[in-house]
């Protein structure tokens, strides 16, 4: 037999082998994001509107500087630039996922501070906010009617209407009735 | 036998009794949040009203229209052939697509566009699909409150709009024939004259004859 001849090599060569497999094993399957809730958990918290943030709550906590929420802008910069919720931090939309930002968001976790995500429309911030949710960040919110709700309330300071118009899921008119309408003209 | 032999087979089966106890991997496909993130970022997800219009006027076979709101809402007013899969009921308890609809979703080829009365609800159920490995799925931006005002109410452009929008206001107006049900006004004093009927003569029979 050849490795009889030399037999110090052989188990040499089986504790590299060992080894390498170990290493392998540890190393293995070690993705840096992955999701902890799953869709029925994260549906069930789109249900119950308890990660909305509403305009009138956001000004009135943006005004105060109120410790326990942070405004995250994830527009770009010249976006932020022109104008934005005092107060607020920019992380651009392509950002999100980075060390850094994960960093940041985990500092504001320690804190105990709410995330309010928030874009020009809330359409704009709904993915970057449903993604952290499934990510699992629980105390994050995502402002409704956007930053353009925001900034045009600041301006007018109107009479909200019955149905505010951020609540952009309420149809704003009797579709069947207009497509009557649309037949008979 | 050597005893390395030993050795290398006790080795195999602790490799493989190790295997055993690995963690069970879980069988629903899915994305990883990267991937997901790459897809949200890709503003192509997003089309217009009316390259929706125009999709059902071509009755595109590879089509599908998907509303996400509730059924009451469906029965209401819908788009033309869509179909109603209320957000509500898009996942099971254990979070995976219901295969009712994984049916109708997962069909390669198939674009699927999701609308709502806004996009939000809309953008929210592509969100959960995305991350359950479907593909070719879009969002009808703003919704059918947007479709209202660009294909059942067109307004029209300014005088001093390039001639683009006249265009696109044309189209709008020819789509909410098509969809108001295409009663375009006909004068009803231009009658058309009856077509005179001329019937042929018989033929008389040659009498006679050998």
């Amino acid at each position: 037999m050849i490795h009889a001849k030399n037999p110090r090599r052989l188990t040499l060569s089986l504790i590299v082998f060992v080894l390498i497999i170990i290493v392998g094993l540890i190393t293995m399957n070690k993705p840096e994001f992955s999701y902890k809730n799953n869709s029925a958990q994260v549906l069930k918290s789109i249900l119950n509107k308890e990660g909305e943030l509403i305009p009138e709550k956001a000004i009135f906590y943006a005004e105060e500087n109120n410790p326990s929420f942070v405004f995250v802008d994830i527009r770009n910069p010249y976006e932020y630039i022109k104008g934005h919720i005092p107060n607020a931090i920019n992380i651009p939309l392509t950002e999100l996922l980075s060390k850094e930002t994960m960093k940041t968001f985990d500092k504001y976790v320690r804190d105990k501070t709410t995330i309010v995500i928030y874009a020009n429309t809330q359409t704009e911030a709904n993915g970057s906010w449903m993604l952290l949710k499934q990510l699992g960040y629980s105390d994050i919110k995502v402002l409704i009617g956007g930053f353009e709700y925001y900034s045009k309330e600041l301006k007018e300071n109107e009479k909200v209407p019955e149905t505010p118009e951020y609540f952009v899921e309420t149809p704003k008119y009797d579709f069947a009735k207009i497509a009557k309408e649309a037949s008979s003209n | 036998m050597n005893k390395t032999y030993y050795f290398l087979i006790a080795l195999t089966f602790a490799l493989g009794f190790g295997a055993l106890f690995l963690p069970e991997k879980s069988h629903t496909k899915e994305i990883t949040p990267e991937q997901l993130f790459y897809k949200m970022n890709n503003p192509s997800r997003f089309v217009t009203t009316d390259q929706v219009a125009r999709l059902i006027i071509e009755s595109d076979p590879a089509l599908l229209l998907v509303d996400a709101r509730s059924p009451d809402q469906y029965r209401l007013f819908s788009l033309p052939g869509a179909m109603n899969i209320p957000m509500k009921e898009l996942v099971d308890s254990n979070g995976i697509i219901c295969s009712k609809w994984v049916d109708y979703l997962d069909i390669e080829g198939l674009n699927v566009i999701f609308f709502s009365n806004s996009d939000v609800i809309a953008d929210q159920v592509w969100v959960i699909c995305t991350r359950h490995e479907l593909d070719n799925l879009y969002v009808m931006r703003g919704g059918l409150n947007t479709w209202a005002e660009t294909i059942l109410k067109p307004q029209k452009p300014f005088e001093s709009s390039p001639i683009e929008e006249f265009a696109l206001y044309d189209f709008r107006r020819g789509a909410c024939q098509y969809f108001g049900g295409g009663s375009i006004s006909i004068k009803s004093d231009v009658v058309a004259d009856p077509v005179p009927r001329i019937r042929r003569k018989k033929k008389t029979v040659v009498a006679g004859g050998c």
